[in-house]
């Protein structure tokens, strides 16, 4: 589960990116956070995966509070209950398919036999009809972000979280990622998704974060609601 | 808990391995690591051989500087060797050997001849002592301890001498201890910049680390254990030149000696100090590097 209570984020700069989070995300559930560049949503994101920590108020993941007194051991531990995908992949190139994949178990210390059994099960899992001794630059954009996943899922986390996923990929290649984001959810693993693509939004009837200028405006199963729909519904 | 330990044998594993592939990725840094420890080792190595070696040399010529204290005419024989025990409970006094008036003038008969010394009396010369000190470098304070023993007359002594030695002895040591203390320094930065090379090229691998929960130290272990391989390379290494220069130097010397002037120290003797001694120089060495490096590039 993640618990996000009144949290504020002020960078070094006096950058006010987050005013007030107020969010709760259950175990099983698949949420959209959408939203303009620049209103916050990868903040948020980096605050759950404790590469920044909030200025004020309450974060909660997967059981570890995230407060600046967590230690480095606590936070190893708490992203290994985490499965995170990026827009640009973010795969090792000198390793192949499988050892991208593997690398995530390996330096979490599970044993070479254990591996051998789980690496090629995520793979399949994932969809990924290829040779997994190819380098990721011998891979298209969607067969890469699938490699992506299957090292996010390898580890079994409770909670993936993408930022950005399909932000580099055609449009049949996004709604695939995204079906496949929500078949791994279907298998009991709660999903977050950071996008901005509207149109991929409304295909699935999902509950939709809708974020502006650091502030949640909006969150439903309705679908995804804009700044400009959002100023522009009063006057209709 | 028969769960946990094969576990740590992998990770023990996983860290040499990658430690080993990541000083042969930056091989010619690494090699540039190996050859300055090698240098420094080397050197520190063939100043201890050498002072092994002239040890025995030096102490003979700073045996020669005797302090001898000359009795009052009044004590008699018996009354001045009497003196012994003031003497030998003096400060930094090793030995004292009494010498009577007597042994003096006979020295002297036998050494100029009858003629010369016809008409000088026995009684012109004192009883003395020829003393041995603890520590040379004290000569200075001891001597008026025993200038103040009531019945010593004179003390002479070779102070000049002595001093000359110290300072040789200290030159020598503080030389060693700035050409070694500086050779260390630039080993360190050596191996550590080598290994700051590594994380450095391997930062986008230890984010990922990192994003899939691996702990701090399980990002660290290889770097350290790069340095400290590093470190011990250049020891073993060290240690086999060392000893087969040394080898070839003492069996060249004691050939054109004819095994009679100088008595070369066998390497083989000392071979156990001299392995620790290194290792344990490469161990620090390359482990200080390695943490040096992760200190200022893997923070948490
Ligand atoms: N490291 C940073 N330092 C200062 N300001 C930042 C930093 N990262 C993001 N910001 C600012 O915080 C706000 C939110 O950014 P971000 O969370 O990246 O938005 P989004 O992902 O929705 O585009 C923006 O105004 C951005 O300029
Ligand atoms: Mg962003």
């Amino acid at each position: 589960m993640i618990v996000l209570q009144d949290v504020e984020k002020y960078y070094d700069n006096g950058t006010r990116a987050l005013k007030g989070i107020n969010l709760t995300l259950q175990d099983g559930e698949f949420a959209f956070l959408v939203g303009p560049s620049g209103s916050g949503k990868s903040t948020i994101l980096k605050i759950l995966t404790a590469e920044i920590a909030p200025s004020e108020g309450r974060v909660q993941v997967n059981g570890f509070l995230l407060d600046d007194k967590l230690r480095s051991k606590k936070k190893s531990m708490m992203r290994r209950t985490l499965g995170i995908v990026f827009q640009d992949f973010r795969l090792i190139e000198k390793k192949t398919v499988y050892e991208n994949v593997a690398f995530a178990m390996r330096v979490t210390g599970s044993p070479e036999k254990e591996i051998r059994k789980r690496v090629p099960y995520v793979l399949d899992l994932v969809g990924l009809n290829v040779d997994t001794d190819r380098r990721p630059n011998e891979l298209s954009g969607g067969e890469q972000q699938r490699v992506a996943i299957a090292r996010a899922l390898v580890n079994n986390p409770s909670t993936i979280i993408a930022d950005e996923p399909t932000g580099n990929l055609d449009p049949a290649r996004s709604l695939e990622t995204m079906m496949l984001l929500e078949k791994i959810n279907q298998l009991g693993t709660t999903v977050l998704v950071v996008t901005h693509e509207q149109d991929l939004v409304q295909r699935f009837a999902k509950r939709v974060i809708s974020l502006d200028n650091g502030r949640i405006i909006s969150d439903g199963m309705k679908g995804y609601v804009t700044h400009e729909q959002e100023k522009a519904a009063p006057a209709e | 808990m028969n769960k946990k330990k094969p576990r740590r044998r992998s990770n023990l594993l996983y860290y040499i391995k990658e430690g080993v592939s990541s000083i042969f990725r930056y091989g010619f840094m690494s090699f540039a690591s190996v050859v300055i420890i090698v240098a420094c080792l080397l050197i520190m190595g063939s100043f201890l051989l050498v002072a092994l070696n002239v040890n025995d040399l030096i102490e003979e010529a700073e045996s020669r500087n005797h302090v001898v204290a000359f009795i009052d005419y009044s004590l008699s024989e018996e009354d001045a060797r009497g003196l012994e025990g003031r003497i030998l409970a003096t400060q930094n006094v090793e030995g004292a050997t009494f010498v009577s008036r007597r042994q003096i003038y006979e020295e002297w008969l036998e050494r100029h001849g009858e003629e010369y010394v016809a008409g000088i009396d026995e009684e012109v010369f004192r009883h003395r002592f020829i003393i041995d000190l603890e520590d040379i470098a004290y000569m200075r304070e001891t001597l008026p301890h025993l200038r103040h023993i009531p019945g010593v007359a004179l003390v002479d002594a070779p102070i000049e001498m002595a001093e000359w030695f110290v300072l040789l002895r200290n030159v020598a040591a503080g030389v060693f201890v700035s050409i070694v203390g500086v050779l260390l320094v630039i080993s360190i930065f050596i191996i550590s910049n080598t290994i700051k090379l590594a994380t450095f090229d391997r930062r986008e691998e230890i984010a990922i680390m990192r994003m899939v929960g691996a702990t701090n130290w399980f990002i660290r272990w290889p770097f350290i254990f790069q340095g400290f391989i590093l470190g011990l390379t250049g020891a073993a290494l060290a240690f086999g030149i060392q000893w087969g220069i040394y080898g070839i130097l003492a069996d060249l010397i004691m050939r054109v000696s004819g095994g009679h002037l100088i008595q070369v120290v066998s390497f083989a003797s000392i071979a156990d100090m001299m392995i620790m001694l290194f290792l344990g120089t490469g161990f620090v060495v390359g482990t200080i590097g390695s943490v040096i490096a992760i200190r200022n590039y893997l923070k948490v």
